[in-house]
């Protein structure tokens, strides 16, 4: 049995509070985005802090934790987004450090993406997502000297319109969301292709994956505690030729804190894992071994997401749809506006303004500096219309 | 079950909220139980006993002075004596407010039976936050003695906690209701082509209409087709109407005084906004009114209703955001039907009748406790 442990490393830049009458004047990238705590209304959301946060709970320990594992030959593989990058050199340089480190060993296998983690690959002209991909290759090769094979959408999202354009950019293969709706009968445990092309799609395995991304330190869940070793035990005696783990890089130390035991649990898994006879190998390694076992024919779109598993995190609401319509239909002629309207692509934007769990019960609140996803609406709708005026504006002088 | 009731205000005589709540409720409350209410006045309900008992009231709630206190007390002193010469009987005594909570604590230790006070509000509402100890010390009273305590949300429940040192464990929240056959989502909106604002209440302090008038020069400086009407009496119209003179928004205000039920259904019925920026206010019945006629809610973060409804809540010295979110309601339908959706539905659930039931729920819970 093979496994792959893969990492998903975001962060998005966070909007200001910006209303129809904030000052207009300022250049747009410190009008829009929290970049500064000092002028945040809610410093804790603020871009800078978060980072930094995540940088001592979970960049700096859980990435030195690899580093020992991959520097005696272990394999990972991680996907880290554009936008991770930028906000790492602005606010957190060492955790960027540390990531080139185990990127030096050689034992890593980075994933391809949109480098603004957005949701082009759901435009009706995927241009923009062809252009989106490429900036993200040359930011491998620029930080990590990586030339990616496998890609992996934002959030998993994968259906097959996205299979053929991914495969027409050059990748062998493609990791998506092992999601029942899909995969049927069939276990997430093997290689797949997409129908009617040579893409291979590897899919995650999500009952493993969110025991620890999600139930590691749920109490009422009846596999607590979850030590490295009985998880080293469910993954031995998984039947299939590979296993594919696929976790927020943030599960560790951040989501689940340190007093969980989720920094110890990383640290000894490999061994365990390892002491089982079960090999950590990259998702190339995987698709080098194992010929694909059937076809995938996914007409609709499937992520990572919620229980739904589909884009409605994204796109559920008739306020997402618009804002993500208005978006997706912006058309700039300023290159230095066309960097903001990217910017502002970035997933979590939309994914503020879901109310899908009720306002009662809202899950996503966690993850949101906005008081209502009607909050989250406006604030979005009054920064991508003040973008448009810029770019009026501009065009007019 | 023998439900004695103390109430105040009832229809037609009714100044607010508290009105509108004991009417709905012993409507229904008359069909699961044998209610006898108690007013200041004479009324009529079928299927209701009514007792009016005499207290010296006036037009005291326009200002909270000691004749208002001095009315309470002395319907508070008639109930007892009253309840004491007729000898009636029943099973659970339903006081509502500090109103008539000096009787229900009374009468509880006369007869033994078990109390239910409901707090629609708290002096330091009423007073924004100066309150006048001779009602706090009977609200405490009231909180000390009750066996069960309704609140009419969460922040009313809160406040009884932190405020009174209520005890949780018999708080039950049960929120106000609307009748679902009042719900008309009325979807042609705005008058002779203006987009219409509205507030709608007490001209005083505690809900701080002055909010809305100084949004309102905001929203002006954007667009000029929005008239802002300003519906209730109160001790602060002069400086209200003071007020958009000086900010130079007169041509765009209204204000109607106070306004029949009809014109107040009307009113709802063309507003694309209802505005409620109280500095506290435990629920808000005009919300749920307002909503069930389509207009989109902008409610202070310290209205209950916000917990029953999908509504925009800003701070209630949040000038700035509340009249962004006015340009945004009017700008973006999408955002206007999402939460008309929203609400229809979740309106849907908050029959009166369902607030009866809970009720009774509450009457059982007191009457075991004993």
């Amino acid at each position: 049995m093979d496994v792959a442990l893969c990492f998903h490393v975001h962060q998005p830049f966070r909007l200001r509070r910006f209303s129809i009458f904030s000052d207009t004047h300022l250049p747009p990238e410190r009008a829009y985005f929290d970049n500064n705590p000092e002028a945040s209304p809610r410093p804790i959301y603020s871009n800078k802090v978060v980072f930094q946060r995540a940088t001592r709970d979970c960049y700096i320990p859980a990435t030195n934790a690899i580093l020992d594992h991959a520097r005696t030959g272990k394999k990972f593989c991680y996907s880290v987004t554009g936008t991770w990058v930028e906000s790492a050199i602005r606010f957190g340089p060492e955790a960027l450090d540390l990531l080139q480190a185990v990127s030096d060993t050689k034992n890593v296998e980075f994933l391809g993406e949109t480098y603004y983690h957005s949701l082009a690959g759901l435009y009706d002209d995927l241009s923009e997502f062809d252009e989106q991909v490429d900036m993200h290759k040359k930011m491998l090769k620029e930080y990590f000297n990586y030339r990616p094979r496998i890609f992996r959408n934002t959030e998993l999202i994968y259906e097959n319109r996205i299979g053929e354009e991914v495969e027409k950019l050059g990748f062998s293969a493609q990791v998506i969301e092992g999601a029942d709706k899909i995969l049927g009968w069939r276990s997430p445990n093997y290689v797949y292709k997409r129908k009617g092309g040579k893409l291979r799609l590897l899919t995650r395995h999500y009952r493993l994956s969110d025991d620890v991304g999600f139930r590691f330190s749920d109490r009422s869940w009846p596999g607590w505690p979850l030590t490295a070793d009985k998880y080293a035990d469910w993954i031995s005696s998984t039947p299939g030729d590979y296993t594919l783990i696929y976790v927020d890089y943030e599960t560790f130390g951040e989501h689940h804190k340190k007093e969980t035991g989720i920094l110890e649990f990383l640290k000894h898994l490999p061994d365990e894992l390892e002491k089982r006879g079960v090999n950590l190998v990259t998702p190339s390694q995987i698709i080098k071994r194992y010929e694909p076992r059937d076809e995938l024919d996914v007409p609709f779109p499937v992520s990572w997401a919620d229980i739904d598993r589909d884009v409605s995190t994204w796109l559920g609401n008739s306020l997402q749809q618009y804002a993500f319509k208005k978006l997706q239909s912006l058309r700039l002629n300023v290159n230095s506006l066309k960097r903001i309207w990217r910017l502002l692509q970035t997933s979590d934007h939309l994914y503020y303004l879901s109310n899908k769990a009720g306002m009662d019960g809202w899950v996503h609140q966690y993850f949101s500096p906005y008081d209502s996803p009607y909050d989250a609406f406006i604030n979005f709708m009054n920064i991508l219309d003040d973008l448009k005026r810029r770019n009026e504006n501009w065009k007019k002088n | 079950m023998n439900v004695l009731m103390i109430g105040w205000e009832f229809p037609p005589r009714r100044v607010g909220g508290l009105g509108t709540h004991c009417y709905e409720l012993v409507k229904e409350l008359r069909n699961l139980a044998n209610v006898t209410l108690i007013l200041p006045f004479k009324a009529r309900m079928k299927g209701v006993k009514i007792l009016s008992i005499p207290s010296s009231w006036g037009n005291a709630y326009q200002s909270f002075s000691r004749s208002l206190l001095d009315s309470v007390m002395a319907y508070n002193m008639n109930i007892i004596s009253a309840v004491k010469k007729t000898g009636m009987k029943f099973d659970v005594i339903h006081a509502h407010d500090w109103l008539g909570i000096k009787a229900g604590v009374e009468l509880k230790k006369l007869t033994g039976k078990p109390l239910v006070i409901t707090f629609h509000s708290t002096e330091w509402d009423r007073s924004v936050g100066h309150p006048w100890d001779v009602i706090e010390n009977i609200e405490k009273e009231g909180v000390e003695n009750a066996d069960q305590i309704i609140a009419v949300s969460n922040l009313m429940k809160n406040e009884l906690v932190t405020r009174y040192n209520a005890d949780q464990e018999k708080i039950r929240v049960v929120y106000n209701g609307i009748n679902p056959s009042t719900i008309s989502i009325n979807n042609h909106k705005g008058l002779f082509g203006k987009k219409i604002v509205l507030y709608l209440g007490r001209l005083e302090g505690q809900k701080n209409p002055e909010a809305l008038i100084r949004a309102a020069k905001l929203v002006l400086a954007k667009r000029k087709d929005v008239i802002f009407i300003i519906a209730g009496a109160g001790g602060l119209l002069p400086r209200l109407a003071e007020l958009a003179v000086k900010l130079g928004v007169k041509d765009n205000v209204i204000f109607t005084g106070k306004v029949s039920e009809e014109e107040k259904n009307f009113l709802y019925s063309i507003a694309h906004v209802f505005v409620l920026p109280s500095f506290s206010e435990p629920f808000g019945i005009t919300v749920l009114e307002a909503a069930s006629k389509g207009a989109i809610p902008i409610i202070s973060k310290r209205v209950g209703a916000g917990e029953q409804l999908h509504a925009l809540t800003v701070d209630s010295w949040d000038v700035n955001k509340l009249a962004d979110y006015i340009l945004a309601v009017l700008k973006y339908p999408v955002l206007a039907d999402h939460l008309k959706s929203i609400n229809t539905q979740k309106l849907l659930d908050l029959s009166w009748e369902r607030v009866a039931r809970q009720v009774m729920k509450v009457y059982r819970r007191a009457m075991n406790w004993m």
